[in-house]
């Protein structure tokens, strides 16, 4: 691989877009080509600052309590040494005996069980802290586990009440260029002021934008709410509508800027009109 | 608080308060990074966790001459978020902290180069002012984790113009964090 050849894969390989085949000839040059090693790294620095450029969001308080409890307790490590805490010295003393000769030997035994109990109170203290934070993370988990079963059962009983409501639209959604592949059905409810969505196929969405949920109505477009699909390009919603008041013409879905937009404005994927 | 070689080396002896400085340093850059990858908070949490527990366990091996911890902790990040979301798409079961170990420290000899605050705002900017097609390519490459061929079969794009297209942008990033004079010429 010449120098030429090099500068051309190199940002393909910090990205790892690169293949093997190639990569196997850069890493040859770079081992003999110090000015390439030096291009190389520049490339890197670009990649780091693309991994440091995301928006940065905090993650929950709680996570942290629950790492550091799964990581501490968990002992393999691979550190050479590791301290360990020391058990309790257990010092016996003679049951009778005059206190004259104890005296000095009193004073430097005390002196040890203090020595020893600071160290055995830290090591406690260290213990007790990983004991709390555990228990501490599995609390958390169990709340958040109730709340999202209390989710989930909330959401079935509302897929239930849109499904059997009395004024069910159905509304397949056909793809439109560049979403051809992407289909959709939507099952309707002006009494349940509610839309349930489902989604497959959608293309993966540019950076910083949404899919936007819409249905039209009277010649108003009206929001339904954003979502993301996953990566196969499925998603499953109920949304609620509370402005759905009239019978709506047709339900659309736009690409928009994260968050969401009060009217359309992006690019249309998905199209249909009420079945009934 | 600690520098980063002195909390690594506590960490790699196993110091907990250690990991808790790292972790109040970099668990935003991670959960982010994470966040933007993945796309779900509870996957983004997961990864969190286990960037940190291979911190722990690897801490004692981890060579500050290599480059910084941020740098560090930022590949293992993206290696892990997109392992899981190569898994996700192929519809397998997602492993859990049991899987730590069968995950290896992603590429050890690579040097590790952290960019500084100004940088990553220079890149930030050269990343928005990038023509769409080249954003999407290095998105695509970068966030998702995509080959220049699986590139190509998404965008319904030729291989060479993928090529050029990501080559182009990366150099338009590099060439703004160093103060570079703007390239002219891009895609043929």
């Amino acid at each position: 691989m010449t120098h030429d050849e090099a500068r051309d894969v190199m940002p393909l390989h910090v990205l790892d877009a690169d293949d093997a085949s190639t990569r196997a000839e850069l890493v040859e040059h770079l081992a003999g080509c110090d000015a390439c090693r030096e291009a190389l790294r520049e490339y890197r620095l670009a990649a780091d600052a693309l991994a440091q450029s995301v928006p940065e969001i905090r993650p929950r308080p709680e996570l942290r309590a629950r790492t550091l409890a799964a990581i501490v307790g968990d002992t393999t490590h691979d550190a050479p040494a590791r301290v360990q805490p020391r058990p309790a010295p257990v010092i016996a003393l003679p049951a009778r005996t005059s206190w004259a000769p104890w005296l000095a030997a009193a004073a430097a035994v005390i002196a040890a069980v203090t020595t020893f109990g600071l160290l055995q109170t830290r090591a406690e203290i260290g213990e007790l802290r990983v004991m709390l934070a555990t228990w501490q993370a599995r609390v958390a988990e169990a709340e958040r586990s109730a709340q999202a079963s209390q989710a989930t059962l909330v959401t079935y009983r509302r897929q239930l009440d849109v499904m059997t409501a009395d004024d069910l639209l159905l509304v397949s959604l056909s793809g439109l260029p560049p979403a051809n592949a992407a289909q959709a059905k939507a099952f309707v409810s002006r009494s349940q002021n509610a839309i349930l969505f489902t989604a497959r196929d959608l293309p993966a969405l540019p950076a910083a934008r949404v899919y936007q949920l819409w249905a039209v109505a009277g010649g108003q477009a009206i929001s339904a709410g954003t979502f993301v699909p996953d990566a196969r390009g499925r998603t499953q919603l109920v949304a609620d509508v509370p402005a759905l008041t009239t019978r709506p013409d047709a339900l659309a879905v736009t690409v928009e800027p994260e968050g969401g937009v009060p009217a359309p404005t992006g690019p249309k994927y998905l199209l249909g009109v009420p079945a009934n | 608080m600690w520098e980063d070689r002195e909390a690594i080396a506590r960490a790699g002896a196993g110091e907990a308060a250690a990991l808790e400085v790292l972790y109040d340093r970099y668990s935003t850059l991670v959960y982010s990074l994470a966040l933007r990858i993945l796309r779900n908070t509870g996957d983004a949490e997961d990864v969190t966790q286990e960037v940190f527990a291979q911190l722990w366990k690897q801490a004692s091996r981890f060579d500050p001459q290599r480059g910084a911890v941020g740098a560090w902790l930022s590949v293992i990040a993206r290696s892990r978020a997109l392992d899981r979301l190569r898994r996700r798409g192929s519809g397998r079961v997602t492993a859990g902290a049991e899987g730590l170990d069968a995950i290896p420290d992603p590429a050890p000899s690579v040097e590790l180069v952290t960019a500084s605050a100004e940088q990553v705002s220079a890149a930030r900017d050269a990343l928005a002012s990038l023509p769409a097609d080249q954003r999407t390519a290095l998105e695509l490459a970068y966030y998702e984790g995509l080959t220049q061929a699986e590139i190509a079969e998404r965008t319904s794009t030729p291989l060479g113009t993928v090529k050029t297209r990501i080559r182009t942008g990366l150099q338009r990033i590099r060439d703004r964090i160093s103060g570079r004079p703007a390239p002219t010429g891009g895609e043929p």
